[in-house]
């Protein structure tokens, strides 16, 4: 039985737990606590150790989803959840002091992860931030040498999360082909 | 308001300097009047406190006209900028657009100017996509055996031209291209159209051209396209929901293609995506992704994105079309790629990891 991880990493408030909830199959796991420091004037709770959800795939075959918790004080859980990830899904909340900041900070944090598999960037919260634009978001990644999917997504939406998970995909292996299951769970392809 | 007497201004806030310097340059065309009378306020956007003194009046006033002025390029909402220093005919000037924008009445009727041809064009859509889904959701069509469409003769070419106007001025701009005004706002990046997607497709299957011909009798369908200033028009004015500049022109563009590319691409040419386009917000059919990911990846021809997703020619087209609108599109060199391996198109970034695990995922995560 075949286990894999994909990783949702980002600063607090952008959405990690949400986007887990909106495509795990079973509810999602959180180990939220009620926030104290300066978490709690962006929201009452956060996440302190992981948020976790999984898909089942054919063959009793999951794939964990792990968010990891968004403040840095927790950063020891970082590296545990992210070895062995499938690759990674960094959420950038829009609406943050410095967004571009937090991007820059989550890639280099995350570089191993990056270097070994690959990363798309979701943006969130620009219906109450336009600024800055994804144009502002590709410049960055082209100083850093990193090209990567970027475009907004609400973490509400399974929509939006199923495109930021199929863009990591399609990053990983572009010539890769839909295949669909079977009742047995068998696939062929499309 | 009767428009044959003279606007009358107020000057809120101001030295007498200012209000010296408007007098000698309005002279008996408009009048300074107080407050409570005022068509139109001029404020200096210098003045201590003007922000406040701008809150106040638009909250007592809020349909009233504002002209700033300011040394420096200034962008507030809703008002109409004019930098210091600045000559009489350029007060004037303004004046007289404001003018003209108060005797105009701001509730924008569509229907007027579409007409029969509008709904002809509809009934073909319609048509077309009860004989074909697919085909109506890709803005496919059979128009034309060319490769190439030239955006220039469609409202991709209008719609470019007055979004570069636009954004150029900062100032509101309302686009006719015989069919419903499209108003563009630069500033919040929106854009309104009194249509849904079924009527945009059915307009944009034809080059303006042809719909000048039915409505003007084969007159230069240049001097048609108006592309106009709107300094005092707000959204508050299009009743409805607005849309993206760049999620407008995206589907724009790639109806217009109708599953062509665009001139100046060529089929075996090289080119690669700069970046990926915001597809949560764009139009998405299916494969789009995959093709973001293939020409992102490397440079690749229009050709080799169809065979390696054994996909129509025109859907490759379509997109990359749409991508070439936006700026998306590099082209990696001239001459045409006649040498590079397929397999060389599609290499896998992570090849530890088992292909067979990701179609897995992408197939449970497009299921449901």
């Amino acid at each position: 039985m075949g286990q894999h991880k994909l990783i949702f990493t980002g600063p607090v408030g952008a959405g990690k737990t949400t986007a887990i909830a909106s495509i795990s199959d079973d509810p999602p796991v959180r180990t939220d606590e009620a926030a104290t420091d300066m978490t709690k004037q962006r929201k009452p709770e956060t996440t302190v150790a992981l948020d976790y959800g999984v898909m089942h795939l054919p063959g009793e075959e999951k794939l964990h989803l792990y968010g990891t918790p968004g403040q840095e004080r927790f950063d020891f859980m970082w590296d545990i959840l992210s070895t062995g990830g499938i690759g990674l899904m960094v959420l950038i909340n829009n609406n943050r002091p410095d967004p571009l900041k937090d991007l820059c900070f989550f890639l280099q944090r995350f570089e191993t992860l990056i270097k070994s598999t690959a990363v798309v960037i979701g943006i969130t919260q620009t219906d109450l931030k336009a600024e800055p634009c994804l144009q502002q978001y590709h410049k960055v990644l082209n100083k850093m040498n990193i090209r990567a999917p970027v475009f907004e997504v609400d973490a509400r939406s399974r929509n939006d999360v199923s495109l930021l998970v199929q863009a990591l995909l399609f990053s990983l292996d572009p010539g890769l082909s839909l295949e669909l299951e079977d009742k047995d769970g068998k696939l062929e392809t499309a | 308001m009767n428009t044959e007497q003279a606007l009358k201004i107020n000057i809120p806030g101001s030295n007498n300097t200012l209000v010296t310097i408007v007098k000698a340059f309005v002279r008996q065309r408009y009048n300074l009047v107080e407050d409570d009378q005022a068509d139109i306020c001029i404020i200096d956007l210098d003045a201590y406190k003007a922000n406040s003194l701008l809150d106040e009046i638009r909250k007592q006033h809020p349909v009233r006209p504002i002209i700033g002025l300011s040394l420096n390029e200034v962008a507030h909402d809703n008002i109409v900028f004019l930098k210091k220093p600045f000559r009489p005919d350029d007060l004037t000037q303004v004046l007289d657009q404001v003018s003209l924008k108060i005797n105009q009445p701001k509730v924008i009727v569509a229907d007027k100017i579409v007409g029969s041809i509008h709904r002809a064009a509809t009934a073909v859509i319609e048509k077309s996509a009860d004989k074909n889904r697919h085909v109506a959701h890709h803005g496919v069509t059979n128009r034309s055996d060319s490769v190439h469409y030239n955006p220039a003769e469609f409202l991709q070419g209008a719609l470019i031209n007055a979004y570069c106007q636009s954004i150029d001025t900062g100032i509101t701009h309302r686009m006719e291209a015989w069919w419903n005004p499209i108003i563009i706002f630069p500033k919040i990046k929106k854009v309104w159209v009194d249509a849904d997607d079924k009527n945009l497709q059915a307009f944009c299957r034809l080059p303006l051209k042809t719909f000048a011909r039915y409505q003007a009798h084969d007159r230069d369908v240049a001097n048609e396209v108006k592309i106009q200033p709107e300094p005092m028009l707000n959204t508050d004015d299009c009743p409805g929901s607005l849309q993206s500049m760049d999620a407008f022109l995206w589907k724009v563009a790639w109806w217009n293609a109708g599953g062509q590319l665009p001139l100046g691409i060529e089929h075996d040419q090289l080119i690669q995506l700069k970046y990926w386009p915001n597809i949560t917000r764009y139009l998405c059919p299916d494969h789009v992704v995959q093709m973001c990911a293939i020409l992102y990846q490397r440079p690749v021809s229009p050709l080799q994105v169809s065979e390696v997703l054994n996909i129509e020619h025109k859907e490759v087209y379509g997109f990359i079309s749409a991508a070439h609108a936006l700026g998306l599109i590099n082209s990696i060199e001239d001459q045409p790629m006649k040498s590079s391996r397929l397999s060389e198109s599609t290499k896998p970034v992570a090849k530890r990891h088992n292909v067979g695990l990701l179609r897995r995922i992408l197939s449970r995560i497009n299921r449901r």
